[in-house]
């Protein structure tokens, strides 16, 4: 039996009162932020695994090696060198061909320079834009 | 009557005003007036069972109502008894109408302990009160006229703070609290059934292209460059590369007497092309003069 019945929590009626503040504020944040953004968000890791898919298949298309490094990153390579011009035209096709990917790095020489007597280009994936 | 009793001279003093520090929420100082408190009561009820604590609350609440005291300025202070030789294992509680939150309970209690005190005077602002341990019980009286001079008295001065208000009205905060707590805890399904069910949708995504025109491939400036050099038996291009640091860049050789330099030029997304920058400066695996061209391994 209590004190009184309207006496309840007495001594730690403020630290209670505190407490339950303290929960108020997390739950109404919560809902704001539910309320801001009320739109799900997307998946991002299968629309990433796609596009990799897609890039990958039109760079072996073109006629390159095509090595995954991760998820996110991949290396386009060849060793054909007969005419750099039209090399570098049909990596241009695979860079803009690719969706969200980035160039990283690319190298189109002797294997002094680039490891192999051909072409190297690293390309990685970026997360796309959602609204 | 023990050397450490106070005797109570006959004429009976104002209530002293002592200014005394004591230490509240979080540490903070406040000041605290001492003063005898306008009623005092001190009860004791025998078991140390939670029903018998329960009582013991009971009992103050009913103290306080049948003295007629109302619920501002009444404070409590309850303690467990325990080895006490006139007293068995309980419970003592002690009442205080306006009183400065100084508790006598535990001064009350040890200086029962001592076999020649068996009552015990307390200083109230209007009148006297005194306890009194009778076949284990303790019981307070009233009295308008002041203790004798072998009586025992409990100074006002130097009492722990521990009374606690025996009723709070001071509720705002706790209810506002519950309010809020009430309403936050509704939001919170209302604003999730509204984004997974009434809503329901999910973001579009927008491909972004990166492919802008500081990493163009300098395809022309590289095949001039090609062109340059391509009838030449002393220079070569090596390699062509990019990195998001340096940009486009050519790398090339040149044999210049036994040796061979190793130069880099940078190509800027205008398509301008740089000065030759020697980067690295070796011997010549081949003579110059060997009738090949040298740039043709990077031609093809």
């Amino acid at each position: 039996m209590l004190i009184d019945k309207l006496q309840v929590f007495v001594r730690d009626r403020f630290f209670i009162a505190l407490a339950m503040c303290c929960f108020s504020a997390f739950f109404f944040t919560a809902s704001y932020l539910m309320y801001k953004e009320p739109r799900l968000e997307p998946d991002y890791e299968s629309k990433r695994d796609a596009d990799m898919k897609e890039c990958k298949a039109f760079a072996e298309h073109k006629g390159f090696a095509v090595t995954p490094d991760g998820r996110s990153v991949m290396t386009i390579s060849s060793t054909r060198l007969d005419d750099p011009g039209v090399l570098f035209a049909t990596l241009e096709t695979v860079v803009v061909a690719c969706r969200n990917i980035e160039l990283k790095t690319v190298c189109m020489g002797v294997e002094q320079q680039c490891g192999l007597n051909g072409t190297k280009m690293t390309l990685t994936y970026e997360k796309p834009q959602a609204y | 009557m023990s050397n450490n009793e106070i005797v109570l001279t006959a004429e009976r003093s104002e209530p002293s005003m002592i200014e005394k520090g004591t230490s509240s929420f979080f540490g903070r100082k406040r000041a605290v007036v001492e003063h005898p408190p306008r009623f005092v009561v001190i009860d004791y009820r025998e078991g140390t069972e939670k029903s018998v604590r329960q009582a013991v609350k009971s009992d103050m609440v009913d103290v306080s109502r049948n003295m007629g005291w109302g619920k501002q300025g009444i404070s409590h202070h309850l303690v467990k008894v325990q080895g006490h030789p006139k007293l068995e294992d309980g419970y003592a509680y002690e009442i205080q109408n306006s009183g400065d939150g100084g508790s006598y309970l535990e001064d009350v209690l040890e200086r029962l302990k001592s076999p020649n005190v068996h009552q015990i005077w307390i200083p109230c602002s209007k009148e006297w009160a005194f306890i009194e341990c009778k076949n284990g019980r303790l019981e307070t009286s009233f009295s308008p006229l002041p203790p004798e001079d072998d009586d025992v008295l409990v100074t006002p001065t130097g009492k722990p703070q521990l009374m606690r208000p025996l009723f709070v009205e001071s509720y705002a905060f706790f209810y506002v609290s519950l309010v809020m707590l009430i309403l936050s805890v509704l939001s919170f399904p209302i604003a999730s059934v509204f984004k997974h069910v009434l809503l329901n949708e999910t973001k579009v995504m927008i491909d972004k292209n990166y492919y802008t025109k500081d990493k163009f491939m300098p395809i022309s400036q590289i095949r001039k460059s090609f062109d340059a050099v391509i009838d030449s038996n002393t220079q070569r291009i090596t390699a062509v590369k990019y990195s998001p640091s340096k940009g486009w860049s050519l790398v090339s050789e040149e044999l210049d007497g036994g040796a061979v330099h190793q130069y880099e030029q940078k190509v800027s997304s205008d398509g301008t092309i740089s000065d030759r920058v020697k980067i690295k400066e070796g011997e010549a695996d081949r003579p110059a003069s060997d009738g090949k061209k040298v740039s043709s391994g990077t031609k093809g």
